[in-house]
């Protein structure tokens, strides 16, 4: 069986120093990969689908993904990578709180949407139910 | 028949048949004897009273019988008495010339009665069918005036009916020029295309000032004028080309209504008596054409001045749609540019607070009491910030988002409310519901963020130490035009009155900050949320005897 995967896709470079703080403190496993704009995340999830890069590029196991992103935006990444993925769940993470937000990303095939927690203990306490969903009980594809 | 012979020649001619009747008898003497001597007289009577009525004829017996005594009788008798014989035979005479005279008499005046019965018929007759042919063109040229939408098109019909109906080959109607100095042929219309072209060609190429010619006349005395033949007149320049094409009688008369608009005329190819009544009746025809030209120029005048109108309204409304449309588009602009400002904002904040507690987390024990309080203060100031940008957020969000309306059971949403925020627990608070609260025509996220800020202000305003203690409840009384009314009563502070104008607005606080935390902009959202929910919102109350504020939204319609 292969490593887990969790690609994040941020651009805030404060928010990914919480947010792999916050992994190691609940003990996230396997492999994290970071992507900073929605165009470098586009191009990363369409190769990690072709064979030749499989080595390259691993598929992921999970995507977490912000909404607000330079280049391309989190709806974009999520409707183009759901055009060549439809198993791997992704979870919107983003401080937006619009409705029309919310319900673009479930339309265009998110398995879940949360906000970003105002405080790093809020974020522990997020991965740790991201952790027991996906990870302990949740069996994926 | 007589009255055209002379008094002179009806005695002539009994004189004339008296004689021959004398040397008749005279001539048959042998023959008839003197049985009848004033058989031959009584012709001559006859004769003078066919030529000449009853005088001549009386005339006629009398020198007849003078003739026949003279010639006849006379010698006959010589020198005697007359016999009884010469008696019978002059009544008889005279009775025979009475009744022939008598009967003569009678025929002619029944004859000379007929004869002018006949005329006075014939006279009428012809009368009558003037009077038709006017009526007709009368009825015509109105017709025809008030079927034309246009001056154009009703001029030319005008010419070509009367022409028609009265017998004149030519029409031509002439209109004054823009400064009134001469006048202008406007429109000619002729019974035979093929006829008349050199009349017609003089007349289109040439004008008229005041007093000269047919239509100068006729504008200089604003009169009709007749003249039996042109080609005869002293002020007619036209009259050689008139003469050569054979025209003769001219007529024009004036066409005005409130001021001269022009002349018509007609030309006829024989010459022609004035008429009086056909005068008059062109005097009224002119007045009618006038008055329609008028009416036909005011009409226009509105036409044009409507379409104008219609035209600056049509402008106007583009003008007010663009601005509308632009203005729409900047206050999007401003909103999608707050929000996401507001939205942008708070990720830094986020990386204060975070960073902030990740020192106090990880470094907390090397930190001594002030840098642990400085620490707590900064986290408290990023935290206020981010209550106030979710304020305004939540604000941006009520003004820009559609507000789909429909019933809400205000009853559920407040319990809801309730029992969802930790707040509300009665632990802190107590709070009660009294009644059955309403159904409202509301939007129920819009709704619920109204009734927990309202909520929110009134267990968070009381004197320190405090239990706070709310009531809702709604009117039970429907508000003017279909409303209800929910309250909120606290135990609070109270807001002076001065102040409570303002209460609403954005950013208004009544407190210096510790005190009580607040943003100043919860009243601004339940404002503007239930105005854009068709409802109104307003405050009763005192400095320490609580608040009550009213919430009033329209009621669903009943099924």
């Amino acid at each position: 069986m292969k490593e887990f995967l969790t690609v994040l896709i941020e651009d805030d470079e404060d928010d990914v120093f919480f947010f792999q703080r916050a992994m190691q403190q609940v003990d996230w496993p396997g492999a994290i990969q970071i992507l900073r704009d929605g165009a470098e995340a586009i191009a990363y999830l369409t190769d990690a689908h072709s064979a030749t890069d499989r080595q390259q590029h691993p598929t992921p196991s999970l995507v977490i993904l912000d909404l607000n992103l330079p280049i391309r935006t989190g709806l974009d990444v999520l409707e183009v990578f759901r055009g060549h993925d439809d198993t791997t769940p992704v979870v919107v993470l983003t401080s937006s709180t619009s409705e029309l937000d919310v319900r673009d990303a479930y339309r265009l095939g998110a398995n879940c949407y949360f906000n970003k927690p105002s405080h790093p203990d809020g974020l522990v306490e997020l991965l740790k139910v991201l952790k027991a969903h996906w990870l302990d009980y949740n069996r994926l594809a | 028949m007589h009255e055209s012979r002379s008094y002179w020649m009806t005695y002539g001619v009994a004189v004339v048949s008296v004689a021959v009747a004398l040397v008749l008898s005279d001539l048959l003497e042998p023959f008839l004897g003197d049985a009848r001597p004033y058989l031959a007289v009584l012709g001559a009577v006859v004769v003078s009273l066919w030529y000449g009525g009853w005088r001549p004829a009386a005339f006629a017996a009398m020198i007849g019988y003078l003739g026949t005594a003279y010639l006849f009788i006379m010698p006959r008798n010589k020198g005697g008495v007359p016999t009884s014989d010469f008696a019978e035979e002059l009544a008889a005479y005279l009775v025979s010339c009475g009744v022939v005279i008598s009967l003569g008499e009678l025929w002619h005046r029944a004859q000379r009665r007929a004869e002018q019965h006949r005329k006075s018929l014939e006279e009428e007759i012809a009368e009558r069918k003037e009077t038709e042919q006017r009526l007709i063109a009368n009825l015509a040229i109105a017709q025809i005036l008030a079927e034309s939408p246009q001056l154009e098109d009703a001029v030319p019909r005008v010419l070509q009916k009367v022409g028609e109906t009265l017998r004149w080959q030519v029409g031509a109607v002439w209109i004054p020029d823009a400064d009134e100095r001469i006048l202008r042929c406007l429109k000619m219309w002729k019974a035979f295309p093929d006829k008349f072209a050199r009349f017609e060609a003089v007349s289109s190429g040439r004008t008229f000032r005041p007093g000269i010619g047919l239509p100068g006349r006729v504008w200089s005395t604003l009169k009709p004028v007749w003249i039996p033949d042109v080609t005869r007149d002293d002020n007619f320049p036209r009259g050689l080309v008139a003469s050569a094409e054979g025209l003769h009688a001219g007529l024009a008369f004036p066409i005005y209504g409130e001021k001269f608009l022009g002349i018509m005329e007609f030309f006829s190819d024989e010459i022609r008596a004035p008429d009086e009544a056909l005068l008059a009746m062109f005097g009224v025809i002119g007045g009618q054409i006038g008055q329609f030209i008028e009416r036909k120029r005011a009409e226009e005048a509105l036409q044009q001045a409507q379409a104008e109108l219609k035209q600056h309204a049509t402008k106007l409304e583009q003008v007010v749609a663009q601005r509308t449309a632009r203005l729409r588009e900047t206050v999007q602009e401003l909103e999608a540019f707050s929000y996401s400002i507001a939205h942008d904002m708070r990720a830094p904040l986020r990386a204060m607070q975070g960073f902030a507690g990740i020192l106090k987390q990880d470094y907390g024990d090397k930190l001594d009491d002030t840098a642990q309080g400085y620490l707590q203060r900064l986290g408290s100031a990023a935290a206020r910030m981010d209550r106030l940008i979710v304020d305004i957020l939540n604000y941006s969000q009520v003004v820009r988002e559609e507000l789909d309306l429909g019933v809400v059971d205000t009853h559920k949403l407040l319990l809801d409310i309730i029992h969802s925020y930790p707040q509300f627990d009665h632990a802190h608070a107590d709070i009660s519901i009294e009644g059955r609260l309403p159904l409202v025509l509301a939007n129920e996220a819009a709704l619920t963020q109204v009734m927990s800020n309202l909520l929110g202000n009134a267990v968070k305003f009381v004197t320190p130490g405090v239990r706070p203690c709310v009531r809702v409840g709604a009117n039970p009384e429907v508000v003017d035009d279909g409303r209800v009314e929910l309250w909120v009563q606290d135990n609070g502070i109270g807001i002076p009155r001065d102040v409570q104008k303002r209460l609403f607005n954005m950013f208004t606080r009544l407190h210096r900050p510790g005190l009580y935390e607040g943003t100043g902009i919860g009243l601004a959202i339940v404002k503007k949320a239930v105005e854009r929910m068709g409802g109104s919102v307003g405050v009763e109350s005192n400095p320490g005897e609580g608040s009550r504020f009213w919430v009033q939204l329209r009621r669903p319609v009943q099924q």
